[in-house]
C-alpha cells in the first residue's frame, strides 16, 4: 500500500468515525403534541408523560411485552403469590437513583405510599382502583406488597408504579423527577425538556448522550419538522399530514372506538339496537374518514388482550334486514322515531364529526332520528360516567378506550359489571362471569371473559363496535425506531438507533 | 394630563375587578378541574378527593371569597397543573407575547404607514390598485392559513427560517411576519382613506399654492394629521395581540401568554386563567395610556380637552 492510499484510508475511517460519533452526540429530538402538567413518577401511565419519562428517567418494577402484553422484570426481577393477596417482590440488585439514593425496598415501599397519598393527586392510581396496596419491607431487596381485595393480576399492578427517589417531595407532583433510568432529568423550559444519559444505569445504555422533547400542537408542522432535520420523532401526526411512505408509518395504538348506547326506549329493545349495528357501514368510512390502516373491531380492545373472543363475527352491512327489524319494533309500539342524541366528545380523533355524521345519514336511511351533538370533555364525562341522572334518556354515546393493560379485566370491569362507573348494564349472568374471571387464572380466566364478550356482543348488543385506531409516526431517516402499539404513551429510548 | 390619567385609572380599576369577578364565575360555569386533569376512568372518590385538595369542594360564595380576600394581595393562588404562583408563571409569558406585539405592530406600522401614504398619492393609480389589492388581503387572511403556509414555503420548501421555536432571532422572524400581515393590511387601508381626506384640506391646498413639494406634503404636514387613526387601529390591533396571539404562539411554541393562557382554559386551571386576565387588562390598560399620550403628542386639541 502506498504512503497516499494510506493517509487516504485514515481519512476515510475518520470520517468515518466522526460521522457516527456525531449522530449519537447530536441530541435526540422528539415533537409530542401537548406539554404535560407534570412529569411526576406518579403519574407515568398519563400518556403525555409516561412517553418522555417512563422507563426513560422513572422505571416501574414490570413492564409488558408490546407485542403479547407477557409481563417482563425491570425493576423488579421476580415475584411470587403468597397467598391472601400478598406477593413477595424481588428486586434488582445494584441499582441507584440519579441523585445518588439507594433503590431498595424501603424506597419501593415510599413510591406506593406516595402513589396512595391523599395529599397529592397521582394519575397512576386510577390504575389500582378500588385497591389498597400495603407494603411490609423483608430485607433490603426484598418487600411484600398485599393487595386489598387480592389481585392475580398483581404483576401487571407493578407495571404502573414508577418508582422515584426517596427524596421526591411527598406533598407535591413533580417537574424534574428522579428515577433509575438510563437517562435523569436535565431542565424543563421553554424550548422542551431535555434528558441526559445517566452515568451509572443498571442496564443497557441508549445509543444518544442527550434527548430532547419538544412540544407543537399542530401536526403539519411536527411532520414539517422531521421532514427538514429540527426533529427526529414527530408523534401522533394526522393522516393527511402523513403522506411520506419512507418516513411514516402507522400502527395499532391500543385504542378501540365504539358507539354506546343509553338502553332506555327506544333503545332498550334489542331489535333497535341490532339495527343500529346493521345499517352502520362500517367499510365505507375505512381509507376515507378513517385510516385505511385500521381493523373493524367486534369487542372494546385489541386481540393481543387476554380475553379477548376471536370466534366473534363483524356486524354485516345490511340495511334491508336493518329496516326491516326497525319495521317490527315500530309495529309492537316502541318508539322507534323519538330524537336520539349521537354524543361526540370532541378531541377524541380527526374526522370525527364527519364520521359521526355519515354514521347519523345511515341510521336515518332506516327511518331513525339520530342528531349529533358534539361535546367538551367535562360536559361529555357527565353523560358518560355514573352517577347518571335519572332522568336521561335514550342517547348514543361516542367513545374511545385504550387498554394496553394486557388484561380484559381493564376494560370490561369499567363498562359491563353492573358496578361498573361507565356501564350502561346491570345482567346479573354478565356480572357473574365477571366476578368469576377476575377471581380466575390461567385458561379459565381468558375463556370465561371470552364467554363473557360472546354474551355481550351476541345477546345484548349494547353498543356499535367501530374500530380498532391507528396513529401515525414520522420517523427521521437518521434514526431507526419501530412503534408499537404502547408507543402513544412509552418511547423507550434504549429503542431508537442511529442509522 | 394628570388628573385625565387618574380618572382612567380610576374607571380601569373598577373595569378591572369587574372582569376578574366575572372571569370567576364563567370559568366554574365549565365544569370542575377534576374532570379535565384526572384520567376519564378515574373513580368519582378520586375526583372528590381531588376537589377536596384544592378547594372545590367548597361553596361558590367560600371559593369566591376566599379569591377576593387573597386578590387584596394580588395572590391569585397556584397553578393547578404547575404547582407554581399563577402571578409568576403570566409574569413569565409576558415579556415574549409583549416582544411579539411590539415587533409584529412596529414592522406593520412602519410598512402600513408608507404605504398608504404613498397610495393615497396618487389615489386609484396602479400603485394605490396593488396596495389596497394586497392589503385587503392581508387584512382578510386567517393567522392559522398564513402560519402554516408560511412554514411550508419558508421553512421546508426554502429553508430560510426555522419551522418554530423561540431561542434565535431568525426562529422570531416567521411569527412576526404572520402577526404582522393583519394589522399591515387594516392599517394601509386607514392610512390611504385618511390620507386622501387630509389631502384634500384646505392647508394642503394652500402649501401646494405655495409651491410646497408633494413629497414634503405629504411626509411633513399631510402625515401626522393623518396618524390619529391610524393609531388607534394599531393600538387595537397591538391590543389583540397581549390579549393572546393564541394561535401564532401555540403553533410557533411560543411561550407566551396566548398558550398559557389556552392551556390553562383547557385544563380549568382557574388561578392562572384568573392571573392571566388581570394582568393582560392592566397591559392593555397601559397600552391605553400610552395611545392617549400619543394622541396627545400629535393633536394639541386633545391636550386642551
Amino acid at each position: 500500500m502506498t504512503k497516499a492510499r494510506l493517509l487516504g484510508a485514515v481519512a476515510m475511517a475518520t470520517c468515518l468515525f466522526a460521522t457516527a460519533s456525531q449522530a449519537q452526540d447530536t441530541p435526540l429530538r422528539i415533537v409530542l403534541p401537548s406539554e404535560p402538567a407534570d412529569i411526576d413518577a406518579c403519574n407515568t401511565t398519563v400518556s403525555n408523560i409516561g412517553i418522555i419519562i417512563k422507563e426513560n428517567v422513572v422505571e416501574t418494577l414490570t413492564t409488558l411485552n408490546p407485542e403479547n402484553s407477557a409481563v417482563q422484570p425491570r425493576l423488579a426481577t421476580g415475584w411470587t403469590d403468597q397467598g391472601n393477596g400478598t406477593w413477595r417482590v424481588t428486586l434488582r440488585e445494584g441499582v441507584t437513583f440519579h441523585d445518588g439514593a439507594a433503590f431498595n425496598a424501603e424506597a419501593v415501599a415510599n413510591s406506593i405510599s406516595r402513589l396512595q397519598s391523599e395529599a397529592i393527586a397521582c394519575r397512576d392510581r386510577t390504575k389500582i382502583r378500588g385497591i389498597t396496596l400495603k407494603t411490609a419491607v423483608v430485607d433490603d431487596l426484598t418487600i411484600d406488597i398485599t393487595a386489598d381485595p387480592p389481585q392475580v393480576l398483581m404483576p401487571t399492578l407493578l407495571s404502573f408504579i414508577g418508582v422515584g427517589s426517596p427524596n421526591t417531595p411527598a406533598d407535591q407532583l413533580s417537574r424534574a423527577p428522579v428515577g433509575t433510568g438510563p437517562m435523569k432529568f436535565v431542565a424543563w423550559d421553554a424550548a422542551g425538556i431535555t434528558v441526559a444519559q445517566s452515568g451509572s444505569y443498571w442496564g443497557e445504555k441508549p445509543a444518544f448522550e442527550t434527548a430532547q422533547y419538544i412540544f407543537r400542537g399542530e401536526s403539519a408542522l411536527r411532520a414539517s419538522m422531521v421532514e427538514i432535520g429540527e426533529a427526529d420523532i414527530a408523534a401522533d401526526i394526522a393522516p393527511q399530514d402523513a403522506v411520506n411512505p419512507a418516513t411514516d408509518i402507522a400502527f395499532l395504538n391500543g385504542e378501540t372506538t365504539r358507539i354506546r348506547m343509553v338502553m332506555k326506549p327506544p333503545l332498550d329493545d334489542i331489535r333497535v339496537r341490532k339495527a343500529l349495528n346493521l345499517a352502520f357501514d362500517r367499510e365505507a368510512l375505512v381509507g376515507t374518514l378513517f385510516s385505511d390502516k385500521v381493523l373493524l373491531s367486534t369487542q372494546h380492545f385489541l386481540p393481543k388482550i387476554n380475553g379477548y373472543n376471536p370466534d366473534l363475527k363483524v356486524w354485516p352491512y345490511d340495511p334491508e334486514q336493518a329496516k326491516a327489524l326497525i319495521d317490527e319494533a315500530r309495529a309492537a309500539g316502541v318508539p322507534v322515531d323519538q330524537e336520539l342524541r349521537l354524543v361526540g366528545r370532541i378531541g377524541f380523533y380527526p374526522n370525527q364529526l364527519e364520521a359521526l355524521q355519515a354514521m347519523q345519514q345511515m341510521w336515518a336511511a332506516i327511518g331513525l332520528n339520530v342528531k349529533v351533538e358534539m361535546m367538551e370533555s367535562a360536559e361529555w364525562l357527565k353523560l358518560a360516567n355514573k352517577p347518571y341522572a335519572d332522568d336521561r334518556p335514550a342517547m348514543l354515546i361516542q367513545e374511545m378506550h385504550d387498554n394496553n393493560n394486557g388484561d380484559a379485566a381493564f376494560t370490561m370491569q369499567f363498562r359491563y359489571h353492573s358496578t361498573g362507573q361507565q356501564s350502561e348494564m346491570a345482567v346479573p349472568e354478565i356480572d357473574a362471569l365477571l366476578d368469576k374471571a377476575l377471581a380466575a387464572t390461567g385458561e379459565e380466566r381468558t375463556k370465561t371473559f371470552q364467554e363473557a364478550n360472546r354474551i355481550i356482543a351476541d345477546e345484548i348488543v349494547p353498543a356499535v363496535p367501530m374500530y380498532h385506531m391507528v396513529s401515525f409516526m414520522r420517523v427521521g431517516e437518521r434514526i431507526s425506531y419501530a412503534p408499537n402499539s404502547l408507543s402513544g404513551s412509552l418511547i423507550e429510548l434504549a429503542d431508537i438507533a442511529p442509522k | 394630563m394628570t388628573g385625565f390619567l387618574g380618572k382612567r385609572m380610576l374607571w380601569s380599576a373598577g373595569s378591572l375587578i369587574g372582569l376578574v369577578i366575572l372571569v370567576f364565575f364563567m370559568a366554574r360555569l365549565t365544569g370542575s378541574p377534576a374532570d379535565l386533569y384526572l384520567p376519564i376512568d378515574a373513580p368519582n372518590e378520586m375526583r372528590e378527593e381531588f376537589a377536596r385538595l384544592h378547594g372545590f369542594d367548597l361553596p361558590l360564595w367560600q371559593q369566591f371569597a376566599n379569591f377576593l380576600r387573597d386578590l387584596l394581595v394580588f395572590d391569585f393562588g397556584d397553578s393547578l397543573r404547575q404547582g407554581r404562583p399563577a402571578v409568576d408563571l403570566v409574569l413569565e409569558a409576558l415579556p415574549t407575547t409583549l416582544l411579539l406585539a411590539f415587533w409584529s405592530i412596529g414592522i406593520a406600522l412602519m410598512v402600513a404607514v408608507i404605504t398608504g401614504a404613498l397610495a393615497a398619492w396618487r389615489p386609484n393609480g396602479i400603485f394605490d390598485r396593488i396596495a389596497t389589492l394586497l392589503s385587503l388581503i392581508g387584512a382578510s387572511l386567517p393567522n392559522f392559513w398564513v402560519a402554516i403556509v408560511g412554514v411550508l414555503v419558508f421553512a421546508v420548501q426554502l429553508r430560510w427560517v426555522p419551522t418554530s421555536g423561540t431561542g434565535t432571532v431568525v426562529q422570531w422572524v416567521l411569527p412576526v411576519a404572520v402577526l404582522a400581515i393583519r394589522p399591515c393590511g387594516l392599517i394601509v387601508q386607514v392610512a390611504r382613506s385618511t390620507m386622501i381626506s387630509v389631502l384634500s384640506a384646505p392647508y394642503v391646498k394652500t402649501a401646494e399654492a405655495k409651491g410646497v413639494p408633494r413629497r414634503a406634503i405629504i411626509f411633513v404636514h399631510a402625515l401626522r394629521n393623518a396618524m390619529l387613526p391610524v393609531i388607534t387601529v394599531a393600538g387595537d390591533q397591538a391590543a389583540g395581540i397581549i390579549n393572546g396571539a393564541v394561535i401564532v404562539e401555540t403553533i410557533f411554541g411560543f411561550p407566551g401568554v396566548g398558550r398559557l393562557m389556552i392551556d390553562s382554559i383547557s385544563y380549568r386551571d382557574f388561578a392562572v386563567i384568573q392571573a392571566g386576565v388581570m394582568i393582560t387588562a392592566i397591559a392593555i390598560f397601559l397600552l391605553n395610556v400610552l395611545i392617549d399620550i400619543a394622541y396627545a403628542l400629535l393633536d394639541p386639541r386633545t391636550r386642551a380637552a
